[in-house]
């Protein structure tokens, strides 16, 4: 027979005994290594909360404390109020440190990573949560949530900065206008430098004619001041003469003078007496004129003035 | 007796008899003092001034009178003076100091009460000139009431023109007619009162009794030679004519009221003229001659660079 008599088939119950127990014994540290991977054979306890909506909750996220894997969500499910019950399932190792102001918080890790439930260290002094008990959850915004409050923000700085360039774009606005001007005033420059470039080769010009005018000026202003001196040499000369004949001038006419007041001095009496005269003459003759404007018949022609004469009263002027 | 005794007694006689004549019809009159001799010699020479139109020296004339009256507390000479001043500067249109010299005369009527109707008189024409009309009315009347005959039309006039430049023509009309009556009025007067009745018969669009009544005043006034007053004669009579439809006739008596104003030298009564005739001949189809007179009327404002 060949299982006899063939070598490979010796001891062959032999053999497959030690197969099959040598694959269990593999199988087995296969589940329990992923168990052990899988923190089947850890104990653990539950904690939960309430959400508004379950959205970004999935079964068995991650729940990572300081950055490192606690548990997993073991169950999300919708309760009678219509919001989401959460369940965390958590290593006992880990109690420690979930005290009663422990948050947890969905998060993205990093960008675009996967989303995990962060739970928060407490504080020493506030007690651990029990099984069964809810940890507080704090809502995290979302990233289309920033965007919107970005957008929000940046909304009016982005209409402002388009105004401006509205400002600096108008043709007709200041800084157009300005730039306009400036390049008008600086074209105006250049001509005005070229006439003034103009100006001073001619001022050279005239600067020479100027200068021998101005010689011939002096010239003539040193023959002048020779004549000058001549006359007042002249003059000099002649000057003491004149003096003494104006002075002998004067003499006379004081002397007129003198002569003039003695006439009058002696004639102004009789001068004064025929004024007098005349004046008694002429009040007399007043008097004889008065007297015959009062006798008849003259005086019926006389007109006498009107003590009440009025200027005539016209109703009309 | 012997001829030459005969002729002496006869020489003799006739020179007691000259004696006695001259000392009979010699009147010794009563001696004024010296200072209103010379005062109302003033007055006069004011007066005379005034109808020479020199009204400056008037004033002047009027003011030394004033002085030598006051100086001897002559109160009715004063009053006459200040009167007289008030009239002479109303004239000039001073009316503030015409105003003054008129009220300083009314505190005077008591010591010459003859003089009441024309101190109110002139002091109505004082607050007419400054165109108080209630004023105006109320010495009008008071001088009205002081003087009921003597110079009754007047002041009959003085109130129809009161009432006229108020608005109240039925009464204005009353006063005109009430002026009048009678014959105490001078021809002045009478002219007054007919141009008055004229210028309410033209506010009541009556032409026909305005042409009348400017006729009449026209009349009058040029029996006097008041040249003023005929060229506004005219005026009216032109803008009765005008009223009546006959614009030639009214182009005419405009001519003649703008030639009447030319001969007295006054640009300032000429120009409103000159202005309603241009009106005229422009209304009259002489668009041409009406554009000479606007270029005469343009051309002292040219010249003087207005």
């Amino acid at each position: 027979m060949i299982m006899e008599e063939d070598p490979r088939f010796r001891h062959l119950k032999r053999k497959i005994a030690i197969f099959a127990v040598g694959a269990l014994a593999l199988i087995a540290f296969v589940v329990v290594l992923i168990g052990k991977e899988n923190d089947l054979f850890t104990s653990k306890y539950n904690l939960r909360f309430t959400v508004p909506k379950g959205t970004g909750f999935t079964r068995g996220m991650p729940v990572k404390l300081s950055g490192f894997r606690i548990g997993r969500v073991s169950s999300i499910a919708l309760n009678e109020a219509a919001t989401v019950n959460i369940v965390l399932q958590i290593d006992k190792k880990y109690r420690q440190w979930i005290r009663r102001d422990s948050r947890a918080r969905l998060l993205k890790e990093g960008l675009v990573g996967e989303s995990i439930v962060e739970v928060s260290v407490g504080s020493a002094e506030q007690p651990v949560l029990g099984e069964n008990e809810v940890i507080a959850f704090e809502k995290t915004r979302g990233l289309d949530e920033l965007a919107d409050d970005i957008a929000e923000k940046v909304k009016p700085v982005l209409i402002e900065v388009r105004d401006i360039i509205a400002y600096v774009n108008d043709p007709n606005g200041d800084i157009k206008q300005s730039l306009r001007n400036m390049h008008a005033l600086s074209g105006n420059l250049e001509v005005t430098r070229r006439q003034a470039d103009l100006l001073l080769l001619e001022a050279r010009g005239d600067m020479g004619t100027l200068s021998v005018k101005m010689n011939k000026v002096l010239d003539d202003a040193s023959v002048t001041m020779h004549k000058a001196g001549t006359t007042v040499d002249q003059l000099d000369r002649k000057l003491p003469a004149l003096l003494e004949k104006t002075e002998n001038a004067l003499k006379h006419m004081e002397k007129i003078g003198g002569d003039v007041g003695e006439v009058t001095g002696r004639n102004l009496p009789k001068v004064t007496r025929m004024v007098e005269s005349s004046q008694h003459a002429l009040d007399s003759t007043n008097e004889v004129l008065d007297a015959v404007k009062g006798m008849w018949p003259i005086s019926s022609r006389m007109k006498q003035p009107e003590e009440k004469l009025l200027v005539p009263g016209d109703s009309h002027e | 007796m012997s001829s030459s005794y005969r002729g002496n007694l006869a020489a003799w006689g006739l020179v007691v008899l000259s004696l006695v004549a001259t000392g009979c019809a010699g009147t010794p009159g009563k001696v004024l003092p010296a200072a209103q001799v010379e005062a109302i010699r003033h007055n006069s020479r004011g007066v005379e001034e005034v109808r020479n139109g020199h009204l400056d020296e008037a004033v002047v004339e009027f003011s030394d009178a004033l002085r030598l009256h006051s100086s001897i507390d002559n109160a009715p000479g004063a009053a006459v003076a200040l009167v007289n001043i008030s009239r002479a500067s109303r004239l000039k249109g001073d009316t503030r100091s015409a105003r003054e010299a008129s009220g300083r005369a009314e505190a005077l009527i008591a010591g010459a009460p003859g003089l009441a109707g024309e101190v109110f008189f002139e002091q109505a024409k004082v607050e007419l000139a400054a165109n108080d009309l209630s004023r105006a009315r109320e010495f009008a009347l008071r001088a009205d009431k002081e003087s009921p005959t003597a110079g009754a039309p007047s002041r009959k006039n003085l109130l129809a023109l009161v009432s006229f430049r108020g608005g109240v023509l039925e009464e204005a009309r009353r006063y005109a007619e009430k002026a009048l009556e009678g014959s105490s009025g001078s021809d002045n007067e009478r002219a007054n009162s007919h141009r008055l009745l004229g210028e309410i018969a033209l506010a009541g669009k009556e032409y026909a009794d305005a042409g009348r009544h400017f006729a009449e005043a026209l009349r009058y006034d040029k029996n006097i030679g008041a040249a003023v007053k005929i060229a506004e004669d005219l005026r009216g009579l032109s803008r009765a004519m005008e009223g009546k439809g006959e614009l030639r006739t009214a182009i005419a008596c405009q001519e003649r009221a703008v030639n009447v104003r030319r001969s007295l030298a006054d640009a300032a009564s000429l120009y409103p003229e000159l202005r309603r005739l241009a009106e005229l001949l422009e209304t009259g189809g002489e668009a041409s001659r009406a554009a000479g007179i606007r270029e005469e009327l343009a051309r002292p404002q040219k010249e003087s660079g207005r």
